[in-house]
Parts: structure tokens; sequence; C-alpha cells
């Protein structure tokens, strides 16, 4: 793995450092191909002279990754709580919510109903009209979802600022070692990087 | 249903054990209460002992010395264990993954990461303290 991440690199890292890019722990759907690119795009911003310069870059990459899987995390978080409250918003959509019929919606139908929503775009469109019809706008979906996720999302939220202090922590002891200016090329490229993360996670 | 007379005589036999007897045995045993061996200082594990020392003198060539210094061994042994406890974690989110998200298996995947984070925060100020 190392010998073709290092292959692909602008500025390569000494023989004796090669291993510190052995093994990289990606999980579930994460791709080498991305980590790859964040690391060359970083290492040609920051361009490391010396092996205290690549150790400070790869955590500085590291966490810069750690914080996108993150914030990957607290989507996946928000939308499983959605899909509760959509589920108990459906059950009350019913005109008669004494009638067999709407009973019958909410024992047998409403659950159904709320996993299609979740992975299927036309429910969605159906079910968000029916929601919205009886007030419920998909902006106030998502907030009954982060009220009720609170705890779990609070938990990433403090793993996130955990990661962000980290980065911003290993960028000082770059600046107290000297070397400002690598740090503030560390500092634009991987900021670069998060913030086009978090404008597609708003998206 | 294992009788109460029984279980007695278990445990006092078992109070009588001297431990494991063969190599295997006793090999398994010692392994008993490791969860995720992230407490083991990694200088003592022959496995990365190499890696150590290569690096070890890599920093210490960086900070102009030619040979090894204890403080270049240290950060050196930090990162490392940055390094042993980045692939707890991805082990820890890859057990997340492959299973169907749920209120308990998020719940399990903050108290873990919590548990490593503790490790990560002491190793990461180990090593830039030695830098």
């Amino acid at each position: 793995m190392s010998r073709s991440i290092i292959k692909h690199m602008p500025i390569k890292p000494n023989q004796e450092l090669a291993f510190l890019f052995d093994d990289l722990p990606l999980v579930g759907n994460e791709s080498s191909d991305d980590y790859c690119g964040l690391l060359k795009a970083i290492v040609a911003d920051a361009a490391p002279t010396d092996a205290i310069g690549w150790l400070f870059l790869k955590s500085v990459v590291d966490a810069t990754w750690d914080i996108r899987r993150e914030y990957q995390v607290k989507a996946g978080i928000i939308r499983l709580y959605q899909k509760d409250v959509v589920l108990d918003l459906l059950k009350t959509t019913q005109d008669d919510p004494t009638s067999i019929e709407a009973h019958e919606y909410r024992i047998f139908h409403a659950t159904n109903e709320a996993d299609r929503w979740a992975v299927d775009a036309s429910v969605r469109k159906k079910v968000d009209s029916t929601l919205e019809a009886r007030g419920y706008l998909p902006s106030e979906v998502l907030a009954r979802a982060c009220v009720k996720a609170s705890d779990q999302i609070d938990a990433v939220d403090r793993r996130i600022a955990s990661l962000e202090a980290r980065r911003m922590s290993i960028l000082r002891e770059i600046e107290r070692r000297k070397d400002k200016e690598f740090a503030r090329r560390l500092e634009k490229s991987t900021s670069e990087v998060l913030d086009a993360q978090f404008s597609e996670a708003a998206e | 249903m294992t009788s109460g007379r029984k279980i007695a005589a278990n445990r006092e036999n078992a109070k009588k054990s001297r431990g494991p007897k063969s190599a295997r045995g006793k090999r398994w045993s010692a392994r008993n209460s490791l969860r995720h061996g992230l407490a083991i200082p990694i200088g003592s594990l022959p496995e990365v002992r190499n890696k150590i020392e290569q690096l070890a003198l890599s920093i210490a060539n960086a900070n102009g010395f030619s040979s090894i210094t204890e403080l270049a061994r240290q950060a050196a042994e930090a990162e490392l264990d940055l390094i042993r406890i980045r692939k707890h974690q991805a082990a820890v989110f890859s057990r997340y993954q492959n299973q169907p998200i749920t209120k308990a298996s998020i719940d399990e995947l903050n108290k873990s990461l919590v548990r490593l984070e503790r490790y990560q925060r002491r190793a990461l100020s180990r090593r830039n303290g030695a830098l």
C-alpha cells in the first residue's frame, strides 16, 4: 500500500519513513484513492522537508480525514432519527384517527412507508407532501430529528471539536518550532478540504 | 440447570487448580484480561522495535543529531502508538458500519471511541512533548 501511495506523491518522504503510510486505516466504503488524493494535495501545498515535518503532516491529514468521517457518522445518525420522526408523524396523518383504517395504517403500513421514505426518492416526495399538508415541513422533521438524537450528536460533535483542537495544536506546535510558513500552508490546505466537506454536507 | 451442590463442588475444585500447565494454556490464559492491548508499552513489542529505531534515527537527524537520542526514541514510540490506536479505531468504525445503524450501535460506537480517545490524547501529547 505504502509504495503505491508514495509513488504518486509530489514530494516523497525518505525510505525510512515509508512505513508511516502502510496499512491506511480506512473503514467501510472509504476509498484509498480519496485518502491519497487528500494526502497528495496537502503534501503538494505543505512540502515537508524533514522527518518531523512528515510526522506533523500525517497527523494533520489523519485528523482532517477523521473529521470527514465523523461528519458522515453524524449524517447517518440524523438520517436514522429523521426516519423515526417521519414514522411518528405519519401515524398522526389519518383524518379519523379512531377509524379501523387509521389503526391498520399505524400498525401495518406506517413503518413500511417510513422505511421506504428513507431509501426511495419518489416515496420521500409523496410522504413529504403528505406531512407538509399537515404543517410539518422537512425543516421541522430535521429539527425534531436533531432534538431526538441530541445525545448522540453531542458525542460526535465533541469528537469533531477534539479533532479540530488536535489539528490546531499540531499547527501551533509547528509554529513553535519556528516553521511558521509550513504551519500556514498546512492550515490553509486542510481548512480548504474541511470547508469543501462542510459545504457538501450542508447541501 | 446446574444444581447448587454441583456449583459449590465445582468452585471447591477450582480453588485447588494451579492454573494452566501446557504452554498453549498459559499463552491463552495470559490473554484473559486483554481487551485491546493499548496499555501495553509499544516499545516492548518485538514486531515494531525496528520501526521505532528507524523512525527515532530520522527524528534525531531532523533535530541535528547523528545518533538516536532518548527524546527521539520517545517521540518514535508515541508515533507508533498513534498508528496502533488508529488501527483499533478503524476496527471500531468497521464494526459499526458493517451492521445496520441502530440507536444501540451508535451508543456502542460512542462508548468505544471515548475509551480510545484517552489513549490517543496521551500518545499525541507524549509525541509532541518529545519532538
